[in-house]
């Protein structure tokens, strides 16, 4: 990277994106480099582009200038090192214009760099919502990239389970539909979109989306709830997935209220009131639970997705899927480890999604000596991270489901392995 | 390697009873669910297969492979054989690897919900286990008495009896044990899952899946609804599923659909269109949705209530009635949104009207405001010439389906040469490389999904 001829490059990219899209100010560069918790890598130059027309140009740019490194990515927000980079970054927000909603067919097609929550909001005026959403601010394309576990997740799955199509642009400049755009992509050719979800920009930069959209629901609830210290949580989890109008289910330990130790559950129910008032009677009658205010249940859910200010001031997060039935060994792991703060969002077929927040008053030495024991223990409860951007390395290298095929398969869509050449070389 | 040294090694895999190079086995292996007269099979070069094996488990699954890519045969897995798209036919020489032996339940874990099995046994014996124990499985397809969980999977699975409330069976599959080309013996979990969902064996071989379960249903209501025309009983659907109710089930029915099944001397309603809607739930969510749903339906006629039960409790058998009459069937399977049902098939009819061709049609609400569509036609395939000519007519249909957006449910070795109109060329060279990669002798099922040895006389007519 460091024979590449700088100033040239940059005029290149000016020329075609407009000064006010390049980045070349050191400073900004090295904003563009973290990620939220990686602080070493300053990206060679970021580009912004605004106009899918553009890639192919960009493309002829790299190839002209042998960049070997290519990083796509959203706002940066993500907590697993997706974004990070030290090549050229693609700061896809920008892509933020075209955006079909499709009622009739219950679908929508967005640019990758739409926030998450805006496209929400647009998709609400047509009386419509994507079911899944991030727990964390984020671009379409970002939440796709990094795996599109959420809020909604329980009842929807991963974004997999909506996804009809990404458009994908290949490091060779073709660009590629990976599913379809009018039927669901199982039965007519290899579903691709499988390969991007949690792909982290391994093998393409996702431009666009197609995505299933579903009517908002008639009516909704939240309730929020601590339990007793001698529950079994995944007992209580498993008695509230008996529920049919059970939309999200979250768990909090040690975070909202960190001036109890009970762990925290926040619910939401959606469908028709008479259904949703006779799961809420049922579930008011499971035994040591006791319920918070209704206003405090609301405020959670409104202010679910996470910003800065909500998550604890930490100096790393584990982020890492575990079988339910693993949850309550899961937290006996923690408990020499001053049971640091707990963020849980229960996924369909029993698994959960966690996230752990190591505090920042540990010293280095002891948060990493927490992490390997963490990441040496992983089997043992069957966690895995949900996508292979993952900031500990080991953990992927150890626990990310096939990550041997992923990267058998990476040639066939990145060749020259140059996107995420360096922060995903395993 | 002679034939007894090859037939030998089979042997000391599978066990005698578990291999046959009889004649009558290789023949019975040699097709599926569709009629396959003898010049389509010319025109194809379809040879038989050299053996049938069955095997009993991933191991010995693993080892059939190695032989196989020792000695260069190709090998297709077949189980219930209830699929008609050719995907199980043996194209080359080579092995056919029966999977009914496979069919023990491994686990049912009612605390996280999920079941795993091998690929073998059939959705109905699966379901009657987990009903024992108060769960079941999101989605199930309409031959569920004849169809394996393993076949299912590999062939998409997006419709189906439970689709449009549970999601299609992509969303259940939780594991997958696969044996790879290689030989190799792996877990595949999600999202890697779907890239072996919906591959028809072509990127190796199922040998066990996990599914995620639901509580059984306490109650499942089947309504019939009926509609002069197929725009009224779509519009009925959408409006139903605006309210965000999912229906467990709903499927559509034309006219000749209820002629075909008059001939056996069944009582059919007077309607042109039929709507058998089932929904399913607890007693309560049950008495809130019939609510809704007689509003929505107010104007509609609603058919008596045992027609509607007689309809549901013979829903595995709709293609077993109509194949009565036949006595062949040519029967689709096409996916399109919901919205085109009534163009497609407006289109269908005007189509069979000019070339004097009299077709039927139902259709399955799948996942995702998608509708798999059943276009089908009676014809004898003891005639071939008249055969031959319902045959390229039926790639028109396809053709047409595609041009409105649609899609074949299923590609197999009849539907290859629909790909280019379906994926461009920059795609249709990543499925080739994800095959070579994975599978870089071609061994594995060749001939389908993604590699096109369609006869120039079959080739379809461009969309």
């Amino acid at each position: 990277m460091l024979s590449i001829d700088k100033d040239s490059l940059t005029t290149d990219l000016i020329e075609l994106v407009g000064l006010e899209n390049v980045i070349i100010d050191e400073i900004a560069l090295k904003e563009y480099g973290l990620d939220r918790y990686q602080t070493e890598h300053t990206p060679l130059l970021v580009i912004k582009p605004s106009d899918p027309l553009q890639f192919k140009r960009i493309n002829f740019i790299m190839r002209r200038y042998k960049i070997n490194s290519i990083n796509p990515r959203g706002y940066g927000f993500g907590i697993n090192s997706g974004a990070y980079s030290e090549g050229l970054t693609i700061d896809l927000t920008l892509l933020n214009k075209k955006l079909e909603v499709n009622p009739q067919d219950s679908i929508v097609t967005a640019q990758a760099g739409f926030n998450y929550s805006e496209l929400q909001n647009k998709l609400m005026e047509y009386g419509f919502r994507l079911p899944i959403e991030p727990i964390l601010k984020g671009t379409l394309g970002g939440f796709i990239a990094s795996g599109g576990i959420g809020y909604g997740s329980f009842r929807y799955g991963s974004i997999l389970n909506i996804l009809r199509s990404t458009t994908l642009l290949l490091s060779n400049g073709q660009i590629i539909q990976t599913g379809m755009q009018y039927v669901p992509p199982y039965s007519s050719g290899y579903n691709l979109n499988g390969l991007i979800c949690g792909s982290e920009g391994y093998f393409g930069i996702i431009t666009e989306a197609i995505l299933e959209i579903v009517p908002v629901p008639q009516e909704s609830l939240n309730l929020l709830f601590s339990l007793g210290l001698s529950v079994e949580i995944s007992q209580v989890l498993t008695k509230l997935t008996q529920f049919s109008t059970v939309f999200n289910i979250c768990v909090y330990k040690s975070i909202l209220n960190s001036n109890t130790e009970n762990t925290l559950i926040s619910l939401r129910l959606e469908g028709f009131s008479e259904t949703l008032n006779a799961d809420k009677t049922s579930i008011e009658k499971i035994e040591d639970i006791t319920f918070l205010d209704t206003d405090t249940a609301n405020k959670v859910w409104e202010n679910r997705i996470l910003d800065s200010s909500q998550i604890p001031d930490s100096s790393a997060i584990i982020e890492t899927i575990i079988p339910l039935t693993f949850l309550s060994q899961f937290f006996t792991f923690w408990e020499p480890f001053d049971s640091p703060p707990v963020f849980g969002i229960l996924m369909n077929a029993g698994t959960i999604l966690v996230y752990v927040f190591l505090l920042k008053e540990l010293s280095e030495s002891r948060k990493n000596e927490i992490l390997a024991e963490f990441v040496n223990k992983a089997q043992e409860f069957q966690a895995y991270p949900p996508t292979i951007g993952n900031s500990l390395k080991a953990f992927v290298e150890n626990c990310y489901p096939n990550l041997d095929i992923v990267k058998e398969l990476k040639p066939v869509f990145d060749k020259d392995a140059i996107l995420k050449s360096q922060e995903l070389a395993f | 390697m002679s034939e007894s040294d090859l037939t030998k090694k089979f042997i000391a895999v599978c066990g005698e009873e578990n291999v046959s190079n009889q004649d009558l086995d290789l023949i019975a292996y040699s097709s599926d669910l569709a009629s396959l007269p003898a010049v389509l099979k010319q025109m194809y070069k379809i040879k038989s297969p050299q053996y049938v094996l069955r095997p009993s488990s991933p191991e010995q699954i693993s080892e059939i492979v190695k032989i196989a890519r020792q000695y260069n045969m190709p090998f297709t897995t077949r189980a219930g054989g209830s699929s008609g798209t050719g995907a199980i036919i043996p194209i080359d020489d080579g092995l056919i690897l029966d999977m009914t032996k496979m069919q023990a339940i491994l686990n049912i874990d009612p605390k996280s919900q999920q079941v795993t099995m091998q690929p073998g046994i059939t959705w109905q014996k699966l379901s009657f286990q987990l009903n024992k124990l108060g769960l079941m499985v999101g989605i199930h397809p309409s031959s569920s008495p004849s169809a394996t969980v393993g076949g299912f999977i590999s062939t998409g699975g997006y419709a189906g009896i439970g689709a449009p409330k549970y999601g299609p069976i992509s969303k259940q599959v939780q594991k997958l044990k696969i044996v790879l080309p290689s030989g190799n013996i792996r877990e595949i979990m999600p999202p890697l899952t779907s890239l072996f969902v919906g591959a028809e064996g072509t990127l190796g071989i199922i040998t066990e899946i996990t599914l995620q379960l639901y509580p059984k249903s306490q109650i499942t209501s089947p309504l019939a609804f009926g509609f002069n025309n197929l725009d009224s009983a779509i519009g009925a659907l959408e409006a139903l599923l605006k309210t965000g109710i999912h229906p467990f089930h709903a499927m559509l029915f034309d006219r000749t659909f209820f002629d075909a099944s008059r001939t056996l001397g069944l009582d059919v309603p007077p309607n042109e269109i039929v709507l058998l809607l089932t929904l399913e739930g607890t007693e309560f969510a049950m008495q809130v949705e019939l609510e809704i749903i007689h509003n929505i339906f107010s104007e509609t006629s609603q058919l008596d209530e045992e027609f509607a039960s007689k309809e549901w409790q013979n829903r595995f058998k709709a293609e077993l009635f109509i194949k009565r009459a036949g006595p062949s069937l040519i029967l689709l399977e096409l996916g399109i949104p919901l919205r085109l049902v009534p163009q497609l098939y407006d289109k269908f009819q005007s189509m069979g009207k000019s070339e004097q061709i009299e077709l039927g049609f139902c259709g399955i609400l799948g996942h995702g405001k998608s509708m798999l569509c059943m276009p089908f036609i009676l014809t004898d395939e003891q005639k071939p010439m008249d055969y031959l000519k319902i045959l390229s007519f039926s790639r028109k249909l396809i053709s047409a389906t595609i041009k409105l957006g649609g899609a074949p449910y299923g590609i197999g070795l009849w539907g290859t040469s629909y790909l280019p109109f379906i994926h461009n060329q920059d795609k249709l060279k990543i499925f080739s490389a994800i095959k070579q990669i994975l599978d870089e002798k071609n061994l594995c099922n060749p001939g389908k999904l993604v590699e096109d040895r369609t006869p120039e006389q079959m080739r379809p007519p461009k969309p």
